[in-house]
This record gives C-alpha cells, sequence and structure tokens, in this order.
C-alpha cells in the first residue's frame, strides 16, 4: 500500500475533466489539494458536479483527463485506506442488519474470509468513540437519522486513517444533531483531514479551513473570501449569505 | 394427517416421498437466497430467471426425442437455462442503457416462447402444464442427489461470503470502496438464485417458484431484524409450507403446487395484517 509522506496532500487533483457524455461537461479544468489535518467544504447547488467529484475522488469514476491522488497514490488503491460516510438517508429503511454489522463492512477487505476478533473490536471501538457502542445490537433500521448518522461515521473510523471523507451529511437532519455532529468533526479533524459535501451554504461555518465550490468549475477559496458575489454567480439567485473569518488558502479565485 | 403419512411410509408411492425430501433440502437454499432476493429487492429478476427455465426444458425434451440423447434430463436443460438467464440478465442491468426492467420483461418472455416451441415440436404428447405448475410425479431419485449437491454449494459459499454478500447488498457502493468485486458478488447472487429456482420447479412450477422463493423471507422480515435469523426463519417457514402443502394436497387430492403457494400466500398476507394492527 502506498502511502504519503506526512507532508504530502490527502487529495490532488490536477487538470481534470469528466463528462458523462461529451455534450455535457459536468467538470472542467479542476485543480484541488487538500493538506493533511485540514477540514475542507465542498459546496455547490444540486447537479452541479459535487456528487461527481467525490466519486472521482475515490476512483469510482474515472476522468476523461488530468490526474487524481489519494494519500498520495491511485484512489483504486488508496481508498481502502480513506473513510468515507454515504448519506444515511439511501440507506433501505427494511434492511435487517444491526448497527454493529453495519459499522463491521468497514473492516471488509475483498477477502472472502469471516470476521475476527480484531475485527469486533475495531468496531466496537469506534462505536464507542462516536457513543454508540450501547446500540451496538440494535436494528439499524430502528435508530434515529442522526444515530444513523454516526453508526456509519464510525464504520468509516474503522478504517480511516488520514482522511474522512462526508457526502452530505447536513440532508434533513435538525439543528441539534447538527450541532452535535460539527462536535464530532472538530474532535475528528485533529486527527485526520475532513473533507465535507453539502448542498447547504448555512453549513459553511468557520470550522471548515478552505471551501471548494463546485458549479462546473471548481474553485478554492480561504472561507474567509467567500462573498455575496460569489454565492450568486453559484447558485444562480439570492442567497443568504454567510460570512466566514478563518484562515485563508493561498488559492486564487475568479468566476467565469 | 394420518393418511399422508401412511402414503410416505409406502413404498408403493415413492413419488410422494421424494416430493417432500426434495421439498425439505430446497428449503435450506430457498431460505438462503430467498432472503438476498427480498433484501436486494430483485424479485421480478428472480422471476425472469424461473421464467426462462422452461426454454431449457424445452429444448431438452426436443433433444431427448428428436435427437436421441435419452440422458439429457430436462432438468439438465433448466440448469443451463437458468444459469444462462442469470448472466445475460446480470450483464444487462450492470452495462445497458436501455430501461433494464424492459429488457428484463422481454428476456422472461423469450425463455418461455422457446420451451413452448420446443415443446409443441417435440414428438409425442408432453404437457407443458407439469412444467409450469409443478407436479410431484416428475421428482425422481437423482434430483435427490443434485439438490443434496447443490444445498453443500450454496450453504459454504454463503457462509464464507456472508459478510462479503450483506455488505454488497446493503451498500453497494461502500462495498466497492472496500475492495469488493460488486460485480462477482450480483452474478452470483443470481447464479444462486437460478440454482435454487431449478431445485423446486418440479414440486411448484416455474410460475409460482419465485413466491416461495420470495414469500417465507418476507414473512421473517417481519419478525426479525438479523439476516441470518431470516435465513433461518425463511428455511424453517419454506419446509413447513412444502410438507404442510403436500400433505394438505394429498388428503384432498389437490394439485401440490398450488396448495403450497396458497398456503405460503395465506401466511404472508396473515402476516401483513398482523403487523399493521400491531403498529397501530
Amino acid at each position: 500500500m502506498t502511502t504519503a509522506p506526512d507532508t504530502e496532500p490527502v487529495i490532488e487533483i490536477s487538470g481534470l475533466d469528466f463528462s458523462y457524455n461529451p455534450q455535457q461537461p459536468i467538470l472542467s479544468k479542476v485543480n484541488i489539494s487538500v493538506a493533511q489535518f485540514t477540514s475542507t467544504c465542498i459546496v455547490g447547488p444540486n447537479g452541479g458536479g459535487k456528487s461527481t467529484l467525490v466519486k472521482l475522488i475515490l476512483g469510482l469514476l474515472r476522468p476523461d483527463r488530468g490526474r487524481v491522488l489519494l494519500l498520495g497514490g491511485p484512489p483504486e488503491v488508496t481508498r481502502s485506506q480513506v473513510g468515507y460516510v454515504p448519506q444515511y438517508a439511501k440507506f433501505d429503511p427494511l434492511f435487517p442488519v444491526s448497527a454493529l454489522d453495519v459499522t463491521l463492512m468497514g473492516r471488509l477487505d475483498g477477502r472472502a474470509r469471516r470476521y475476527c476478533r480484531a475485527d469486533y473490536q475495531a468496531a466496537h471501538q469506534a462505536l464507542a468513540e462516536m457513543d454508540m457502542d450501547s446500540h451496538a445490537q440494535s436494528s439499524f433500521a430502528e435508530l434515529s437519522g442522526g444515530q444513523q448518522q454516526r453508526v456509519l461515521i464510525a464504520r468509516a473510523l474503522t478504517s480511516a486513517v488520514k482522511l474522512l471523507i462526508m457526502d452530505e451529511p447536513t440532508a434533513s437532519i435538525d439543528a441539534q444533531v447538527e450541532g452535535s455532529l460539527m462536535e464530532i468533526l472538530r474532535c475528528l479533524s485533529r486527527r485526520m483531514a475532513v473533507v465535507l459535501v453539502t448542498h447547504d451554504l448555512g453549513f459553511t461555518s468557520k470550522f471548515f479551513q478552505s471551501v471548494i465550490c463546485v458549479h462546473g468549475q471548481v474553485h478554492i477559496h480561504p472561507t474567509s473570501e467567500i462573498t455575496g458575489k460569489m454565492i450568486q454567480d453559484m447558485y444562480g439567485s439570492d442567497s443568504q449569505m454567510i460570512r466566514h473569518d478563518h484562515r485563508c488558502s493561498t488559492e486564487g479565485h475568479t468566476h467565469v | 394427517m394420518s393418511d399422508f403419512l401412511a402414503a410416505i411410509a409406502n413404498n408403493q408411492m415413492p413419488f410422494l416421498r421424494y416430493a417432500l425430501i426434495a421439498g425439505i433440502l430446497a428449503s435450506v437454499t430457498f431460505g438462503i437466497v430467498g432472503s438476498y432476493v427480498v433484501v436486494r429487492r430483485i424479485t421480478y429478476i428472480a422471476g425472469a430467471i424461473a421464467h426462462c427455465v422452461l426454454g431449457g426444458i424445452g429444448i431438452a425434451l426436443y433433444a431427448q426425442k428428436v435427437w436421441h440423447l435419452a440422458w439429457l434430463d430436462p432438468i439438465y436443460g433448466a440448469l443451463v437455462a437458468a444459469i444462462l438467464a442469470a448472466l445475460i440478465i446480470g450483464l444487462v442491468s450492470m452495462y445497458t442503457k436501455q430501461r433494464e426492467d424492459t429488457v428484463i420483461g422481454a428476456i422472461w418472455a423469450i425463455g418461455m416462447a422457446v420451451g413452448l416451441l420446443f415443446i409443441a415440436k417435440t414428438p409425442g404428447y408432453i404437457d407443458p402444464m407439469s412444467y409450469l405448475f409443478g407436479n410431484i410425479l416428475l421428482v425422481s431419485k437423482s434430483d435427490l442427489w443434485l439438490m443434496i449437491l447443490l444445498d453443500i454449494v450454496i450453504v459454504t459459499a454463503v457462509w464464507l461470503l456472508y459478510h462479503n454478500f450483506m455488505a454488497v447488498c446493503f451498500d453497494e457502493e461502500y462495498a466497492r470502496l472496500r475492495g469488493l468485486n460488486t460485480k462477482f458478488y450480483y452474478l452470483a447472487l443470481l447464479m444462486m438464485i437460478a440454482l435454487a429456482v431449478v431445485l423446486l420447479v418440479r414440486v411448484v412450477g416455474i410460475v409460482m417458484v419465485v413466491a416461495l422463493l420470495t414469500l417465507p423471507a418476507a414473512i421473517a422480515g417481519h419478525f426479525v431484524n438479523r439476516l441470518g435469523r431470516m435465513m433461518v426463519m425463511a428455511s424453517l417457514l419454506c419446509m413447513i409450507f412444502i410438507s404442510g402443502g403436500l400433505a394438505w394436497s394429498y388428503s384432498l387430492d389437490l394439485p401440490s403446487g398450488p396448495v403450497i403457494i396458497v398456503l405460503a400466500g395465506g401466511a404472508y398476507l396473515i402476516t401483513l395484517l398482523i403487523s399493521r394492527l400491531r403498529r397501530r
């Protein structure tokens, strides 16, 4: 397995173009670099290419042009060391699994084998870290949205070493759960890079050090530079404006 | 009931005993594979595979008579057709840009049509009803050995790959990120459906076999919330429906396939009703 030395970025994308069909380019000329131990928010309107970008980062899609490096190597090889948290709402509410079953999936490695004791220990540890170990035997479907999300984070943590990627964690959760999610992310960002995808600009709080705007083009902003003009460019209409004051990245920015 | 037990013990009527043993052996596979079909929501794919089996049966019957391939038992034709159908449907649903359900519907119908055409052209009278709706007189002793073999293969594969299959059914994208070859698992699942369908085609018939695959698992889903327990309970229910249905059909002198299915379907509807009332 390739592991990046500590100074190398966890995600590095250069000159990436992608389209599902040639007439409709989804992403063009994307250059992104996400450093170790940083927190990054990927924002953009629905259909703007955020999920596509995440799939490209994870190697689930191949770019038409350009290169993606994940933890210093090709995503197909290194993605098993990345923690990925999908949207919890996409799961079949009738699927018969326990929270522990779901968490253990993070320990799968493609081999034909049963779980061993180390797998169970890792799963319980991750659940305990998310304060969910008392629910290990609960049915996943019967947990609340916030609890399901924490189980999915626990699953990601059983394999995440340097990078955690979350897809739309703020979709359909209430303000209180959102608050505790922020607390969890704050904790995790001390030991790994956190990348969060959201269409919800309100979530782009000062916690994030940089914001990646995705709408065909991709731009990295230091959080402090987000302006109402940029949001309008991206979302096309008046949006509620938020101001961020935090560390700046060195990347410049122009909107076309 | 006692006359059914006497008939089971009666050496003059081995077919009833064979049907019962076949049903119990097949129930193991049905509970396991049916649970995957239900949680992965691919009942219509299982239906298409089952109906394609008639194509293989028709060709085998024709080959037996016309090409004098006496060894070519219809069950081998069924096996080949089911596996081919599973492969084609699997590849279509993975790669096609067409509407998947339309393609599957077409395969479903073509399989049946081919079977009926070959049966029509086969000399001598063959009643397609036996294959469509089941006929326990068709169960032979050699079928039982085939069933034992398939049971062993499926139970071993699922024991070894239980967690992998579960991950692929629950969250295919994540399973792929964990390094699982999700296409392989999907095709393997369709293969298992194909094998299961062939096991019981003679007892309940092509048209109804899918109900027996999915109803026990669907009932179990109302009572348990773990995949493993669902499989065990579905297997037991399947055994109960088949043996109960056989006994009932023998006592009332009715065709066994429909009685088994009415029993399973009735139990499913009652379960739905109970769980509805409980939720209030």
